[in-house]
């Protein structure tokens, strides 16, 4: 269990406007202090995954300030994590532009919308301020546990040889060339359809950082289970909880260590995306994740989580649809690189 | 009769975890599997969507109903997610 203390000055409220720049009055606001809990949670997975902050300090202090763009509107919000009483077992930060506000402003400007006080092309703004704390707005530690890490080689972990693809230094993630296959076919044979499956998959340590990485600890995701029981329509895939508990039990039966790291979905595909007009409207969604993909994580609570979604590339004509990783970077979801291998 | 004294809560990917001591916790043998999950939920922090939420253990779901005094003793690793949509 690890000691949390938070320190933080203010408040984080986020406004909405009609006008940009902050013009008018605000036609909302939220005190969105509590979502920095997410934001220490994701510092800390990072550092960790990077191996640039401890697994298992007994204490950490977290530091949080506003960096303005002009006082009171917040430009980036830093996190700090300072490991042990002096920070002697590690220091880590990360500067944040997002944060789960960006998606409760989303969600807001949809009710806007609907309920017409803000018409369907007519733009809200939204602005972060950072207030001199008043009241017991301290956001709530998160539960901050690392993820278990298996000591392994690639040989081990059944990884024979590379192919494309690239890694990124602070979160290598290698993907089974069997499940990228997988993944894209099943997305081009349900149309507009979406698909989906219980991914397997673990994280291990490595001797040493692979090529073009500064750290050991390799994310790899090694196969795709679907099951009968999980549902496709157009613009939403249901999963079944039975589903997803049986593709955990076969991921047992392998006997690799495997659990079932996270789902994959796809957004769709049609034979006009050969012939992509980027101006012309279309009605699948993008491959990236959409404001249902972030609730769909309540699933799986890490922000060390990965998202795979397989879909058409916006605007760009493709023969066939692309994979895409998502993961939580910068208080959102974004695309990493990936490297695919052969078993 | 041998009764159930701990668990531990974990999500699917066993990534996180939420100990359980039911001897000298917040949860008691009277409270029911349904009240587990909720305090699941909050020490994750995750904001109740109106998800519909199970636990499964060795496999097989638990009804929410239960009272964690009537579990079996390997009732020890539980796996606990709500029913989701991607979009
Ligand atoms: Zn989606």
């Amino acid at each position: 269990m690890i000691h949390i203390h938070v320190g933080i000055e203010h408040e984080l409220h986020l406004q909405m406007y009609l006008q940009p720049d902050a013009q008018g009055a605000p036609i909302c606001s939220f005190n969105v202090t509590e979502d920095l809990g997410e934001l220490i949670e994701e510092t800390f997975t990072r550092g960790v995954l990077a191996e640039k902050f401890p697994a298992d300090p007994a204490t950490i202090h977290v530091n949080i300030r506003p960096i303005y763009l002009q006082e009171p509107a917040v430009a980036k919000v830093q996190v700090q994590l300072v490991a042990g009483e002096n920070g002697e077992a590690g220091t880590y930060y990360q500067d944040y532009t997002a944060g789960r506000w960006i998606r409760t402003a989303q969600w807001k400007a949809l009710q806007l919308r609907e309920s017409g006080r803000l018409s369907q092309d007519q733009t809200a703004y939204r602005l972060l301020v950072a207030l001199e704390r008043s009241s017991g707005a301290l956001p709530e530690a998160p539960l901050l546990q690392s993820p278990p890490v298996e000591d392994s080689d690639l040989d081990a972990a059944g990884v024979r040889r590379f192919s494309e693809g690239s890694l990124e230094s602070d979160r290598p993630v290698l993907v089974n060339a069997r499940f990228a296959a997988d993944a894209i076919r099943r997305c081009e044979e349900a149309g507009n359809q979406e698909t989906g499956g219980a991914v397997l998959g673990k994280l291990i340590r490595l001797p040493q950082p692979l090529p073009g990485t500064e750290t050991r600890i390799v994310t790899i995701l090694a196969s795709l289970v679907e099951d009968p029981r999980h549902v496709g329509m157009a613009a939403a895939f249901n999963f079944s909880p039975e589903g997803l508990v049986e593709a955990a039990r076969i991921g047992e039966l392998r006997g690799l260590g495997e659990s079932v790291l996270t789902v994959f979905h796809s957004h769709g595909w049609s034979p006009h995306c050969r012939n992509c007009k980027p101006k012309v409207g279309c009605l699948l969604a993008k491959s990236s994740p959409s404001l249902q993909d972030y609730e769909m994580l309540s699933l799986f609570p890490s922000k060390g989580t990965l998202m795979p979604i397989a879909g058409r590339k916006p605007g760009v004509q493709g023969d066939r649809p692309i994979l895409r990783i998502f993961a939580w970077r910068g208080g959102q979801l974004k695309a990493i690189r990936w490297q695919q291998y052969e078993d | 009769m041998v009764a159930l004294n701990r668990f531990t809560m974990s999500d699917l990917a066993r990534q996180k975890r939420v100990e359980v001591d039911l001897d000298g916790g917040v949860l008691s043998r009277a409270h029911s599997v349904a009240q587990a999950v909720e305090h699941y939920r909050d020490r994750m922090q995750i904001r109740d969507a109106g998800l519909r939420w199970t636990a499964f253990s060795r496999g097989v779901m638990l009804d929410g109903k239960r009272r964690l005094g009537e579990l079996e003793v390997t009732d020890t690793e539980w796996t606990v997610m709500p029913e989701v949509s991607a979009g």
